[in-house]
């Protein structure tokens, strides 16, 4: 009976051209009642159980739209844990990189892992994670990712979402890379103007040195020049004294 | 016959009008539906971009109070100025839990008390009975732990800045004080070689005087004879 209603509401003869033509052949059977007025009546019941199974249509669709509705708004939801889950899991790899973890390398796994072992975003290594709801008895499972797979535990979430959540995490692990090299790269640099900067100043300490040595050999040469002439002129002046003191034996 | 024409065709009118109010009813609660559909992600959307902007305001606040390096994220001084900086906001509890106010109308006061419009938690959780969309508990709980973390990587690179600075403050310092020692060095060695230039030079003076005393022609007196 069912089924026959089914036939009746979605199928392409209507109630009304089945009772016409039921109505047809019940009134060439009975006598008197003719087949024009034995399709009129069938047409006109028909018509009602037309009426009716139309209403009931209608009702149906605009239950299948709530539940379709409610559905979305339920995947809506779903999806905004996993939108959750992403930007989680990319402000963790930038406080990883910061303490100086490399990305990509088994210890930045590792502190990953720890800092996403709670809450609704579960790291468990190489861009594998489990995606939880919020619950008022704690947190409900909603789906598992494991190499780019989605293994879902609850109704209502895109499967697509494992092939996103692969390509999102290599992203957020290049961004995290380029974010280490740069901070690498200022450290260098801060170091190399350091030693610039100390060399610099050994340098000009260096040639400060030669040139006040050059300064001072070139004075004491002088000095020695002076001290010589000097001498020079006392061992003179000596001689002469020595000469004035001593008489002049003249002979006759 | 001819009365049983007439009823069949009566029915047939008669179910004809039933069939359009049954139509007409139909359309109106589909409509009706729709729109209440869309009344809801309206307002749903509406939530979620309130419930946003207190996050950016969390964020802009907490990164604030770590760039200044005084306190370090997650201790009891830092809580404490956030719940200070976004109490027009919502009263903030700590560890990410927070009743926040409803959005204020265009002609509000500031000082005007405002009811709370969601209770939300760190699990992401909506305290209820709520009207709020759920998602709004799911935005504030993974925008406020990401918030966190910006908020220690700011602390870190604060740390990490000053002590670079103070790493060439004492570079530079050094290098200052044996560029001091040095020329003070060299300014002492250079003026002891100039007092024994000096010293030399004034004695040779004094003795090349001497001589040339000596060497002096005699003046010559007039004669007698």
């Amino acid at each position: 009976m069912p089924a026959m209603i089914d036939t009746l509401s979605n199928g392409p003869v209507s109630a009304s051209s089945v009772g016409g033509a039921t109505g047809m052949m019940i009134g060439s059977i009975v006598p008197g009642l003719g087949t024009a007025v034995g399709w009129l009546v069938g047409t006109a019941i028909g018509a009602v159980a037309d009426t009716v199974f139309g209403a009931r249509k209608a009702q149906q669709q605009r239950k299948q739209m709530k539940t379709a509705f409610w559905a979305a708004i339920a995947k809506r939801y779903n999806l905004q844990a996993f939108t959750s889950c992403i930007e989680q899991m990319g402000e963790a790899m930038m406080y990883a990189q910061a303490l100086g973890f490399k990305p990509g390398t088994p210890p930045f796994d590792e502190i990953l892992k720890k800092k996403l072992s709670t809450g609704n975003c579960i790291y468990k290594g190489n861009c594998n994670i489990e995606l939880y709801t919020p619950g008022p008895t704690g947190p409900q499972r909603l789906a598992k990712i494991e190499n780019g797979v989605l293994t879902p535990y609850s109704p209502n979430i895109d499967l697509d979402l494992g092939k996103k959540w692969q390509q999102a995490c290599k992203q957020l692990h290049l961004e995290a890379l380029k974010a280490w090299a740069l901070e690498l790269k200022e450290n260098y640099e801060f170091k190399d103007s350091l030693k610039k900067e100390t060399d610099a100043a050994k340098r000009n300490a260096a040639t400060r040195i030669l040139v006040n040595l050059g300064l001072s050999l070139f004075m004491l040469g002088y000095i020695l020049k002076q001290k010589k002439k000097l001498t020079k002129i006392r061992s003179f002046k000596k001689a002469v004294k020595a000469q004035i003191a001593s008489p002049v034996r003249t002979t006759n | 016959m001819y009365r049983t024409f007439g009823q069949a065709g009566a029915v047939l009118v008669v179910n004809a009008i039933a069939n359009t109010g049954v139509n007409i009813y139909n359309a109106k609660k589909t409509a009706g539906l729709q729109q209440g559909f869309q009344k809801k992600l309206d307002t749903d959307e509406a939530q979620m971009d309130y419930i946003k902007n207190m996050v950016l305001r969390f964020r802009s606040i907490g990164q604030r109070i770590a760039k200044g390096g005084r306190y370090q994220p997650g201790t009891g001084p830092f809580e404490d100025f956030l719940k200070k900086g976004l109490v027009s906001e919502m009263s903030y509890r700590g560890n990410c839990n927070a009743d926040i106010f409803v959005p204020p109308g265009p002609g509000d006061s500031p000082t005007k008390v405002r009811n709370i419009w969601a209770t939300v938690l760190r699990s992401g959780l909506l305290k209820q009975p709520s009207t709020i969309t759920p998602e709004v508990g799911l935005i504030w709980g993974s925008g406020c732990k990401s918030a966190e973390d910006t908020f220690r990587i700011d602390y870190f690179n604060q740390i990490k800045g000053s002590r670079k600075f103070d790493v060439l403050k004492t570079v530079e310092t050094d290098l200052g004080t044996m560029d001091l020692f040095l020329r003070f060095g060299t300014a002492l060695f250079l003026a002891v070689i100039m007092i024994l230039v000096t010293k030399t030079q004034s004695s040779l003076i004094g003795e090349q005087k001497d001589i040339y005393k000596r060497k002096k022609p005699v003046k010559k007196t007039g004669s007698s004879h």
